[in-house]
């Protein structure tokens, strides 16, 4: 994809979300984009790390930036926190990447439906389980929840074990 | 007796406090290196104050990275809801670890800063990968293993290049916890790191540009470590009263990108200067040795060779630095434009390399350097809130990205009126330019 079909996605996510009346922040637009990239396949190639808080990509922090001086999303300040907004600029996007937006639309949508609504915690913890899922040879859901705890200590085994049979339905929802 | 502090004279900070560890490590010669290396590149072309070197903006950010620790780590300072500090002898290892990556941060500098690594080092690395591998050599290891207490170099570089690079490069982004992400920003952080706020004071100080101006006493004494409320996750943020130092540091930041750093005279002279070290050099000496052999002085002493000689490499890039035949700038990024098409930039320059050819016309796209920043603000109450919401500034902020096409002086009165005659039809007609 190049960077034009790449923020015509990420625009698309962003409006999607907050069409829902979902929050749309950083956190939110990170962890979408890595399930759209791993669990989806839809290929934005942004560069992920992991972290302690998760996969995050800086590539993908800076193209946010990029959207926002081209004013395709916008940033809004709400009471709980701020989110991306679509910017007046989408319709460009809509327009000239017509056929990219179509033949990712679904994958949005699926992202959205598990991932919308939740909070930074749930976010950064499905998505840890997602890396490790599709990163280590262990497939078990001990040898997952385990790996997740050596990244994130302070989080539960039950909480690690939960968002491992999470992505494992998703998983089968999307093979089904 | 030997003396255990010593200061030196600095105009930004009045004096830099520094042990006698510290100045093992001033004296070093790849600390030394820096005097050699100029902080702006060629802006001093521009701007002729700007002639100061990476050796003093080390200096001056190893002093604040000192205070920003003294400040955050105060036990008077501790929010009841943070529970990472370690106990005091650790604190006094990790002062030293985080003032010396401070002080090392900029270790693996090419000559000229900036100018030309994105174009001569290998496989899409960046200084701060040569800053480790200086940090890694036996000479750094020598110096560091007689402090004491001794750091792991290791360690100080994790901290002066951050866990995005150190991720890429050298080990794993979750090799840094809590505390160590927290050391990091003191040094490279977004919003409050100490390499932005000493360039910023410096480089307009020597620039003579009043806009890199902002209180840092007020903004460093009201730093704190806080648990933001949204990501619930501990971050260096203020107290409510600095708020207004906050913002005038991120104006400070947006005005001096826009005035002095991106000037498009100085982006004319970067991109020949970064042709000159390319065509000069081929590739550079990423070995410790081969790099620190290579300065300021080496390449201005080869560019006034070169100027003079039309065989030598570099010979046109070399006379338009020496002789000031810079390109001009014929069209920038505007607003207007990019509400028509958001890639004007990219189109105009290759229409005007249709025109003229390849070799008259440059293109300098720069993406927005500043992100989304997003920092806990505590309260009078002790409720703790977040930028956003405390400032208008931080919430009406956008980021400015620059954009610039340049032509070769000989060519510009032509080329500006055919840009002229052709700039709406450039920016109607996309598909064409295969853009």
């Amino acid at each position: 994809m190049n960077d034009l079909q790449r923020s015509a996605i990420v625009a698309t996510l962003v409006k999607e979300c907050r069409a829902r009346h979902s929050f749309c922040g950083e956190t939110m637009v990170q962890k979408a984009v890595f399930f759209l990239q791993k669990l989806l396949h839809v290929p934005l190639d942004f560069d992920f790390q992991l972290y302690i808080y998760g996969p995050f990509s800086f590539e993908l922090q800076r193209h946010l930036s990029s959207m926002m001086a081209d004013d395709m999303i916008a940033v809004r300040s709400l009471e709980y926190g701020s989110t991306f907004e679509p910017g007046e600029q989408v319709a460009y996007l809509e327009k000239h990447s017509a056929p990219t937006i179509e033949k990712h639309r679904d994958a949005v949508e699926f992202v959205l439906d598990h991932l919308a609504g939740r909070n930074v915690k749930q976010l950064e913890r499905l998505a840890t389980a997602l890396y490790f899922t599709v990163t280590t040879d262990d497939a078990s859901v001990d040898g997952r929840s385990a790996k997740i705890r050596q990244v994130k200590p302070h989080i539960s085994d039950g909480e690690a074990r939960q968002a491992v049979e999470d992505v494992d339905r998703w998983r089968e929802e999307l093979a089904g | 007796m030997a003396k255990h502090q010593h200061e030196i004279r600095d105009p930004i900070h009045n004096f830099v406090r520094v042990t006698a560890d510290e100045v093992a490590a001033i004296n070093s010669r790849p600390f030394q290196r820096l005097r050699n290396i100029h902080q702006l590149a060629l802006t001093y072309l521009v701007y002729p104050g700007a002639t100061h070197r990476r050796f003093e903006h080390s200096l001056g950010v190893m002093e604040l990275a000192g205070r920003v620790f003294d400040v955050i780590t105060h036990e008077r300072s501790r929010h009841p809801a943070v529970d990472l500090f370690p106990d005091s002898e650790t604190l006094v290892a990790w002062r030293k670890v985080v003032r010396l990556a401070a002080l090392f941060h900029d270790l693996g500098h090419l000559p000229f800063s900036h100018a030309a690594e994105e174009q001569l080092l290998p496989d899409g690395k960046h200084h701060e990968w040569l800053t480790v591998e200086v940090l890694r050599s036996e000479e750094m290891r020598q110096i560091l293993k007689r402090m004491m207490p001794s750091p792991d170099p290791d360690l100080v570089a994790k901290i002066a290049i951050g866990p995005e690079k150190w991720g890429k490069w050298f080990g794993k982004a979750t090799d840094f916890n809590e505390w160590d992400l927290l050391m990091t920003a003191i040094v490279t952080g977004d919003a409050f790191g100490v390499d932005r706020m000493d360039y910023l004071l410096r480089d307009s100080h020597h620039a003579g540009v009043a806009y890199g101006r902002f209180d840092h006493y007020r903004l460093i004494d009201t730093l704190r470590i806080l648990p933001h409320p949204t990501l619930e996750r501990p971050m260096i943020g203020i107290e409510k009263g600095g708020i207004h130092a906050a913002e005038a540091l991120q104006l400070a930041r947006q005005f001096m990108f826009l005035q002095l750093y991106y000037h498009h005279v100085r982006l004319a002279y970067d991109i020949h200067l970064s042709e000159f070290m390319v065509q000069w050099l081929k590739t550079y000496p990423t070995d410790v040795e081969g790099h620190l052999r290579l300065t300021d002085n080496e390449v201005l002493s080869a560019i006034a060779a070169a100027a003079l000689d039309k065989d030598r490499p570099g010979h046109d890039p070399a006379r338009r630095i020496a002789g000031r035949g810079h390109f001009r700038k014929i069209y920038e990024r505007n607003a207007l434009d990019q509400r028509l098409d958001p890639h004007a930039v990219g189109r105009v320059a290759a229409a005007l390399r249709k025109e003229f050819g390849d070799a008259a016309v440059r293109e300098k796209s720069i993406p927005p350097k500043d992100q989304d920043i997003d920092f806990p603000v505590l309260l009078d109450g002790g409720e703790i809130s977040t930028s956003r919401a405390e400032s208008t500034i931080y919430a009406e902020f956008k980021p400015a990205a620059i954009g610039v096409v340049l032509i070769d002086p000989d060519r510009k009165k032509d080329a500006k009126k055919w840009l002229t005659d052709n700039k709406k039809k450039i920016l109607s007609d996309q598909m064409e330019l295969g853009v």
